[in-house]
């Protein structure tokens, strides 16, 4: 592969020199052009040359996410160069989904193998989404539960028996409709009654014996999105 | 039976009587000659009268009232043999007669005399009413009395109060008593009757009834009355007297020999030089005197008084410290006790009283005697020789004897509750009926002048209510006038009931402030310490690479040693951050009731419920000393660690256990329990993997709750070698359940600091207090029962202060009487059985510790106080009586009134007419006002009290109307509204708390888990920086495990920590920017207060104008105080504050032109260093305001300024307009 030029951001000189090193002896190809220790050392290194790569810390000195703010910056005034975000922050997830809107290649995380050729190269070679092993597991793990969710919502509704009818009740209790409101719904061919009756019904499914003492609307509202027959992100009234 | 007989011959002999009705005059005379004879031998020769009366008797059979004065001789010869039960029946005979009202004057007196004796309070007040009304009647008869009615008369007059007297000054009511004894008309205290005139002599020697300048002259005092007494005894054989007299002497030169030598020479001789016979110069005069007595007494047939002298002996006996003589003297007054119940009860109930009988402990023969309504006897008595017998027992160390008979003597006290009120209580009832009687009588007149007057009230009728009228529209009416005064006075208190809230509420949120800048601090550490994780993971990589390359390049190791430096370097930092703050005793300890907190434990019971897991929480009595909030917080931990462990159906259990030292809380559950290496890892090891612990799969992960609480126990102990009993432990086996507990300090001598204590009630505090006074005697550690008892004592004090103080013991005889009882009397409230209580105790452990002054003085205290607040036994009886007499009164005043008024209408409907028909209208208007003022009063709404009154006087409905619109304005609306708020301010300021306490116990684990890691990490780098620099080629292993070793350690502490710091106290809220700069100048100008000439600030907030950011205000105070106690660390400086708007931030720019920095040195400025720690924890503010403001990109930046200095500048996010 060809040379390409990097400018390394990383405000503690000590870990600047472990990243300088991993470049030295393992990414023989890579030229560091220059090193900054805060935003406007990083402005000053631009106006000298532009890089291919910058390899970002998103904490400089006193501000703890500047570089969310710098990858921005770089991703519009210079949409050529690649940025790789190498940080310490291992908890912050929050702060990983900002930096990848403002636009970052692949994230980093100071942790395990740390820096490797491999991922450099791959961002060099124009691919985006460059994860190394911890930050993997942890966007793997998060897919997984979102995956199991889902599922759980299809099998809730074979498993507890839902038909139209109880899921339509549930939801509109669930927005605080109360049973007469929802006896005058078009799409319920019930009285209120009858309701009740499909209420009881409900908590006797939804809960186990013993928990069924004193279970009102509200909680078996409440139970049904814990079980995911409701889905929060759709609750809607029916149309009149 | 014997009774019975009398009875049956008494009422044929009456019968004859009422046969014949006429007698010859001269058999009168020698009837009533007998009679005065008998009542001359009463205290000489009791035979005799007996002799005698019973002559007079057999020739009266035709003279009723010579008949009863017979019986009424005998009457007292049975009462000296104490057959009680037969002076009731001659007594009943007597009234069944039908005598003159003097001689049923004397059958009272009789009555009261014995009910004094077997201590009847009740029956002995009834006597004592009727006697009076007795009395009352008889003193307008007084000119036309025979020389023989006088003398009866003189005789009932001075013998009822001499027995009521006695009657006081036996239930200890020396006021009474003394009264009593002050009432016995003056002419009859000379002689006309030697026998009462020696009697009211003697009532006045010994009693502690008579007055004086200082204790000396009261014995003095009392020494003549009794002297005289006992001479006028001798000179008239007066045997019973001159016995008496010389007991009462016994008892007087027990104590005063000395005094009545000097001050009474020839009495004191003669009385001496009187008992040469019994051996006065050997054996001393008391006991001289008292075999005298005992003698006379003994020849006189009196068991009561031969059992008195034989204590009296004993007691000099015991004086004298010759316990083995006292106590057979006491067992002989106790014999005589039996030899009265087995004379006249033998056949009812054949057991006797014992001194002690170890067999027969729990029962009390005397007791059985008391409640047996078929016994009489002389409860006071048997108490008086029990008491005596207990002391002596106590002084020759027989505890159990000592205790059985004082027992006893506490047993017979409780059982002769006396009834004051009794007395008021017939004299109410008096009144009462005279009331009624004048009410009907002012019925009738009222009748009468009602015609009279109608036609005077229709003529000025017009006039008064023209003025009524012109006073309702005026506002000059009384109540309006009082409602007015109320209503201000309400409305003042209310609002100084806001203000108190608003002071509350400031102080509460200090405290949050407090607790959250240390926080905030607390948080900068975590930072710090999370700053090393990078260069742990450097490290790692490199330890990896070397391992890969399978060599070790020299770089590579020059690389770890600094990365191994930095982190020792970090490391120095946390240790002397944590430093800085040493000596700060952050730790709230205070003093509290441990069931306050098992009480809210056992309030969270829901969550156990929701898993069918029992909780039981003990009731528990023991304060504890340590910080309260944490040790909930302990509580709670291992609370819900149980209910996490115990499956549905298992029991959790909180309890507490009293040693002498601690108290230990414990959690018990019937979980799954923990295997013994578990047990020893959450005992010793300091550091742990949690999910390690624990048995099945999902039970694993016990969290950092049991270090932490480990963590806060270890705290106590380094804070102070008060804690040095604090611990924390478990004990557990797999399958069977675990108990986790801890130790704390538990109060005992410290109570004194309770007062400090403003949260739990005095009383509280004084339970709590007495307890352990009980609790110690029970025990048997009686010294420290009368610390306790020193410690209750002064809380009382505290509680009635401007109050004469109580002591432990007063030896003053001027006192009559003790502090409490004048408090008692004087109707302070206050727990006055508890002070029975206390002085009870008080005296037991006297008399275990053989004090006997203060064992005297707190047990008379104790029965003094007994009696005064049980004066009330009757109250039942009373009602009952009370109901009757108002019924009665109610239905004579009802026929009264409705005939009264029934003949008023008829005057009212002719003379009046329609005119009262307005005032009427006033008058409903008044009543309907006084109800709007009442409701308001009581905090009701008016909204459904309308004045409906419209076909009377329609003028009346328009000035109701203005009269409430009136109220609501000015009273109602305006104290509703105060209300709320004040009921807001107390809300917020729980909230407050909640938040305060919440902080506290995060600051204090925080503080344990950052001194933990820095103790269990610290001794790592310098292990691997060995192992880095020794090391050869195909050494690489052991580093490697040692990097991931510490690695593991350190993120597991981090993780403990993070958990703490993963609760956010942040509270987002739009500040405006203008406040803070403004505090920030303040806060400036604090800082350099001392050293104004140097450091000036001022505040540029041109650019500012009405700009708002989102900011916790008081991190953001904060983080602009530590970056000005950073810029104001030089040692001058220049500084300005100002403010401007950046893009969606707002930036605010600190400019020190004073003073310029390097580069290096501003890029440096928030990176570890001991120097600027301040810039670490502005940092962590604003890091967290970038976290919570949901929009990254907040900048802390230093550089160089614009026209030389330097300048800090930091941005926040912008608020968007409101």
């Amino acid at each position: 592969m060809e040379n390409f030029k990097v400018i390394i951001v990383e405000d503690v000189k000590l870990e600047l020199k472990g990243t300088e090193q991993i470049f030295r002896t393992e990414i023989p190809e890579a030229e560091v052009i220059g090193t900054a220790q805060n935003e406007s050392e990083v402005w000053k290194l631009f106006r000298v040359a532009e890089p291919d790569l910058l390899l970002l810390d998103l904490g400089l000195g006193g501000s703890t996410t500047i570089g969310v703010e710098i990858c921005r910056q770089v991703r519009t005034r210079y949409p050529q160069c690649h940025v790789l975000i190498f940080t310490g922050e291992i908890l912050n997830e929050r702060l990983w989904v900002e930096v990848l809107k403002a636009g970052a290649d692949g994230i980093i995380l100071k942790t395990g193998e740390l820096l490797t050729r491999d991922d450099v190269m791959l961002v060099m070679k124009g691919r985006q989404l460059v994860f190394n092993q911890p930050i993997l597991e942890k966007i793997v793990d998060r897919f997984k539960k979102s995956v199991m969710a889902e599922t759980m919502k299809c099998d809730a509704a074979i498993s507890y028996d839902i038909d139209e009818y109880d899921e339509r009740f549930l939801r509109h209790l669930a927005l605080g409709y109360t049973k007469e409101m929802i006896a005058q719904l078009r799409g319920m061919p019930f009285g209120t009654k009858s309701l009740e009756k499909r209420q009881a019904e409900l908590i006797n499914r939804l809960f186990p014996e013993g928990e069924r003492v004193g279970v009102n609307a509200t909680r078996l509202a409440v139970r049904a999105l814990q079980l995911h027959i409701l889905d929060l992100d759709n609750l809607e009234p029916d149309e009149e | 039976m014997r009774s019975r007989w009398y009875i049956a011959l008494a009422l044929i002999l009456s019968l004859f009587v009422a046969c014949d009705g006429q007698t010859t005059p001269g058999r009168r005379d020698e009837v009533d000659s007998l009679n005065a004879r008998a009542y001359s031998f009463r205290y000489v020769n009791i035979d005799s009268v007996s002799d005698l009366a019973h002559r007079a008797l057999s020739l009266s059979s035709d003279y009723n009232d010579g008949y009863c004065e017979a019986w009424l001789n005998l009457a007292f010869v049975e009462y000296q043999q104490m057959n009680f039960d037969r002076v009731d029946s001659i007594l009943l005979l007597v009234r069944s007669r039908h005598p003159n009202t003097l001689l049923r004057l004397c059958g009272n007196v009789m009555q009261m005399k014995t009910c004094q004796r077997t201590g009847e309070g009740e029956r002995f007040f009834q006597a004592k009413g009727r006697a009076e009304e007795r009395m009352a009647q008889l003193a307008s008869e007084e000119d036309e009395m025979s020389p023989h009615e006088v003398a009866l008369w003189v005789y009932a007059q001075t013998e009822f109060h001499i027995i009521a007297s006695t009657y006081y000054f036996y239930q200890e009511q020396d006021a009474q008593a003394r009264a009593e004894l002050d009432a016995v008309p003056p002419c009859l205290r000379f002689h006309v009757d030697t026998a009462q005139w020696v009697y009211y002599n003697y009532m006045l020697g010994p009693g502690g009834l008579v007055e004086g300048r200082d204790a000396q002259d009261i014995t003095l005092q009392e020494f003549d009355y009794l002297f005289r007494a006992y001479i006028s005894s001798r000179r008239d054989s007066l045997r019973y007297f001159e016995a008496n007299s010389l007991q009462a002497f016994s008892t007087m030169f027990l104590t005063n020999d000395s005094l009545l030598q000097s001050q009474r020479p020839d009495a004191y001789n003669l009385l001496r030089f009187q008992h040469t016979d019994w051996k006065a110069e050997e054996v001393g005069l008391p006991l001289a005197f008292a075999s005298h007595a005992l003698s006379l007494f003994k020849d006189h047939n009196d068991l009561f008084q031969t059992a008195c002298t034989y204590r009296t002996l004993g007691e000099i006996h015991f004086q004298q410290q010759h316990f083995d003589q006292a106590l057979s003297c006491y067992k002989q007054a106790l014999h005589c006790v039996n030899l009265h119940h087995l004379r006249y009860y033998g056949n009812i109930s054949p057991d006797t009283l014992t001194a002690f009988n170890p067999d027969d402990v729990g029962r009390s023969v005397e007791k059985e005697w008391i409640q047996d309504s078929r016994i009489s006897t002389v409860p006071e008595w048997i108490a008086g020789i029990r008491q005596q017998l207990s002391l002596v027992y106590s002084a020759m160390d027989m505890k159990q004897a000592s205790d059985y008979n004082r027992n006893s003597y506490l047993d017979l006290l409780l059982a002769s509750n006396q009834d004051l009120e009794l007395e008021n209580r017939t004299q109410e009832l008096e009144r009462q009926t005279k009331a009624l009687y004048l009410r009907i009588l002012l019925c009738l007149l009222a009748l009468l002048l009602v015609w009279l007057v109608a036609w005077l009230i229709s003529r000025s009728m017009k006039r008064r209510f023209a003025k009524a009228l012109n006073e309702l529209e005026t506002g000059q009416w009384q109540p309006a006038a009082e409602f007015r005064q109320w209503g201000t006075a309400q409305l003042a208190q209310l609002n100084d009931d806001r203000e108190e809230a608003e002071e509350k509420l400031e102080m509460a949120h200090r405290g949050v402030t407090d607790n959250k800048r240390k926080n905030a601090e607390n948080r900068a550490k975590v930072s710090l310490v999370h700053g090393i994780v990078p260069f742990l993971d450097r490290i790692g990589g490199e330890v990896l690479r070397m391992k890969r390359d399978g060599a070790i390049r020299p770089e590579r190791r020059e690389y770890i040693i600094e990365l191994v430096d930095e982190i020792e370097r970090y490391n120095a930092v946390l240790t002397e951050w944590i430093k800085m703050e040493h000596g700060q005793l952050s730790m709230r300890i205070t003093t509290f009731p441990l069931n306050k907190l098992f009480k809210i434990v056992a309030e969270g019971h829901y969550a156990f419920d929701q898993k069918q897991i029992q909780l039981q929480v003990e009731e528990a009595s023991a304060l504890v000393k340590a910080d309260e909030s944490l040790t909930l917080f302990m509580i709670n931990t291992l609370a819900d660690n149980a209910r996490k462990f115990t499956p549905a159906g298992g029991r959790v259990t909180i309890s507490a256990k009293e040693a002498d030292e601690y108290v230990e809380i414990q959690v018990s559950d019937t979980g799954c329990g923990l295997s013994p290496e578990d047990v020893e890892t959450i005992t010793n090891s300091k550091v742990y993997d949690a999910s390690e612990i624990g048995q099945s799969s999902e039970g694993k992960g016990f969290g950092f709750g049991l270090m932490n609480c480990r963590g806060i126990i270890e705290k106590y102990k380094k804070t102070s070698s008060f804690f040095s009993c604090c611990s924390f432990g478990v004990n557990s086996q797999l399958g069977h359940g675990s108990t986790f507990y801890f130790r704390l300090p538990r109060v005992l001598r410290l109570i004194l600091l309770l007062l400090s204590w403003p949260l739990f009630s005095q009383a509280d505090i004084v339970t709590a207090c007495y307890d352990s006074l009980y609790q110690a005697n029970l025990t048997g550690r009686y010294s420290d029962a009368l610390q306790y008892a020193g410690h209750l004592i002064e809380l009382l004090n505290q509680e009635h202060p401007g109050l004469p103080p109580m002591t432990l013991i007063d030896t003053d005889p001027s006192h009559h009487e003790s502090a409490e009882l004048m408090w008692a009397r004087d109707g302070a409230p206050g727990d006055y059985e508890l002070i029975v209580g206390l002085r009870n105790e008080v005296a037991l452990a006297a008399l275990s510790l053989h004090d006997f002054p203060l064992y005297h003085y707190n047990n008379r205290a104790c029965i003094r106080l007994h009696k005064f607040i049980h004066q009330d036994a009757t109250l039942p009886t009373y009602f009952h009586e009370m109901e009757r007499a108002h019924r009665r009164s109610n239905i004579l005043l009802t026929l009264s009134v409705l005939l009264t008024l029934a003949l008023s209408y008829f005057a009212y409907r002719s003379l009046i007419g329609k005119e009262i028909r307005r005032k009427r209208g006033i008058i409903a208007l008044k009543v309907y006002l006084s109800n709007l003022y009442l409701m308001v009063k009581r905090n009701l709404s008016i909204d459904g009290l309308r004045f409906s009154f419209p076909h009377r006087y329609p003028e009346a409905n328009r000035m109701s109307e203005e009269y409430r619109q009136h109220l609501l304005a000015n009273y109602i609306e305006p104290m509703h509204q105060l209300s709320d708020e004040i009921s807001q301010l107390n809300d917020e300021q729980a909230r407050l708390d909640f938040e305060q306490n919440r902080l506290h116990v995060q600051n204090q684990i925080l503080d344990n888990c950052l001194s933990t890691i820095k103790h269990e990490s610290m001794y790592y780098p310098s292990r691997i920086r060995l192992l880095a620099e020794s090391m050869q080629e195909q050494d690489v292993q052991p580093l490697s495990e040692l990097v991931q070793y510490y690695h593991h350690i350190y993120t597991l502490l981090c993780q403990q920590a993070d958990e703490q710091v993963s609760q956010p106290g942040y509270k987002r809220q739009s500040v405006a920017v203008q406040k803070v700069l403004s505090d920030s100048l303040v806060a400036a100008r604090r800082l350099t207060r001392r050293k104004a000439e140097t450091h000036e600030s001022v505040v540029d907030d041109s650019q500012v104008g009405g700009l708002c950011v989102l900011a916790d205000e008081i991190l953001l105070l904060q983080l602009m105080e530590s970056l000005l106690t950073e810029m104001m660390s030089h040692e001058k400086a220049n500084l300005t504050i100002t403010a401007c708007v950046d893009g969606d931030f707002v930036r605010f720019i600190l400019r020190d032109t004073a003073n310029s920095m390097s580069d290096e040195a501003l890029a440096n400025l928030f990176f570890p260093d001991v120097h600027h720690i301040p810039c670490l924890v502005a940092k962590q503010i604003l890091r967290e305001h970038d976290t919570y403001a949901n929009h990254p990109g907040c900048r802390l930046v230093a550089q160089q300024a614009e026209g030389g200095g330097y300048e800090i500048f930091f941005t926040l996010l912008k608020a968007s307009a409101q």
